[in-house]
């Protein structure tokens, strides 16, 4: 697969858009400094098992890297006493701390390196990624999605996690924005509308009114009260998504188990809260799909399809 | 059972709807949970519930629900009564609690 395929393959799953070189990155660096011997080098990686070791000045500031075949020259010349200065690569290549996944992924196959250095503003050295930070990052991805499909013959041919038609445009949007829980309710109130004027049956209206209304309470209950509901509409199928800008959810397995909540007593008195929510959208939708995690984005998207009538 | 029936039943008032003869349901479901009314989606039921807030008129209007019986004789804010005016839903009230409500409807044939 060429770089360009892998990086659009990215995008179409979807799955890796909230990892970013801070959260994919090793923290516990071990770095030298422009003074210190070849000979601190090799003793480093050798007790660390690592194949390079980056160099930062007195501030952290990363001024260079040096690698397994530099010390092989270095002892090849006999130079192990001397500083780490006359032998290290000045020129890094490095990540930031922004940087998106997709720009981790055209380092590695770009370069061919085993190992970029991650900095952050000033330059100033905050962690390493190696192709195992990177093979982890990918492990845990997959905890912070649930899929729930009952039509798994339709989207096995295809491999993605979300639709990528809200790309583009959506038939239907809705911009969240609720103090409380009193106006929740008013985006799904207005999606029914639309999905009836649109000509789809009683009960599809229903089961993805009810679900979009379960995923604004929940942005209402647990994000602040800020998002957006969209939804497509077409060809006897409606796909609804909700995002929001977090807190997200630390556990999806538990979230989706009837009974499980973080609400407060308040929201239990509103009578919402009762662990019910994600439950009841699995319940009733015949494709689900979630991604989030602690302090990330939490994307919900449902699929309810109308011949199932 | 007609809601004019369950009016009647129960000692209720009508604080919102008219033509309560020409409504029909088939089914209620009492609870203050509103995810639980959400989780047994059935269209033609009549919700009994001790809430007053515009959830519960929001979960009548995704699920379809005719009409909403408030017990233990809580009054029904303006907002509340305004947005189920607008939505097409009947709200009745009742002073007793929703276990005595529940039995008298019950007894007479409106069954879960």
């Amino acid at each position: 697969m060429s770089l360009e395929q892998n990086v659009e393959a990215l995008r179409y799953l979807g799955l890796f858009t909230s990892l970013d070189a801070s959260s994919v990155m090793s923290t516990g660096v071990h770095a030298l400094h422009p003074e210190d011997r070849v000979a601190a080098a090799r003793t480093l990686m050798r007790e660390k098992s690592i194949s390079g070791v980056p160099i930062v000045d007195a501030n952290f500031r990363l001024v260079g890297i040096i690698s397994v075949s530099k010390i092989i020259e270095a002892l090849a010349d006999g130079r192990l006493a001397d500083s780490v200065d006359s032998v290290m690569t000045r020129e890094v290549i490095s990540l930031h701390a922004h940087d998106t996944f997709e720009t981790i992924l055209s380092c590695f196959q770009r370069f061919k390196f085993g190992r970029f250095p991650v900095v952050e503003e000033g330059g100033k050295l905050v962690g390493m990624i190696t192709d195992t930070d990177v093979l982890s990052a990918i492990i845990r991805s997959f905890y912070s999605v649930y899929v729930h499909d009952q039509r798994r013959t339709v989207t096995i041919g295809s491999f993605s996690a979300l639709s990528k038609e809200f790309e583009n445009s959506a038939d239907f949007a809705y911009d969240i924005s609720s103090t409380g829980l009193e106006n929740a309710g008013e985006g799904s109130a207005r999606l029914k509308a639309f999905l009836q004027s649109k000509g789809f049956g009683e009960s599809v209206v229903r089961r993805a009114s009810v679900c979009a209304y379960e995923a604004e309470i929940n942005v209402c209950i647990h994000a602040g009260g800020k998002g957006s509901l969209r939804a497509i509409a077409r060809d006897g199928e409606i796909i609804v998504r909700v995002e929001d800008e977090g807190p997200g959810i630390e556990n999806i397995d538990l979230a989706m188990k009837e009974g499980w909540s973080t609400a407060t007593d308040a929201i239990r008195e509103l009578g919402f809260g009762a662990g019910m929510g994600l439950p009841n959208i699995r319940r009733f939708s015949d494709h689900l799909v979630i991604i989030s995690g602690k302090d990330k984005a939490t994307k919900v998207e449902m699929i309810f399809l109308a011949d199932k009538e | 059972m007609k809601l004019s029936e369950v009016l009647e039943i129960t000692g209720a008032v009508c604080v919102v709807g008219e033509q309560l003869d020409a409504i029909e349901v088939n089914h209620a479901f009492a609870s203050d949970l509103m995810s639980d009314v959400l989780a047994m989606s059935r269209p033609d039921t009549l919700l009994i519930t001790g809430l007053t807030t515009p959830q519960i008129i929001r979960t009548a209007q995704m699920l379809d629900l005719p009409a909403i019986l408030v017990v233990r004789g809580k009054d029904v804010p303006q907002d509340v009564a305004d947005l189920a005016r607008t939505t097409g839903i009947v709200v009745l009230a009742t002073h007793d609690i929703m276990y005595v409500t529940s039995g008298r409807l019950y007894a007479r044939g409106l069954t879960g």
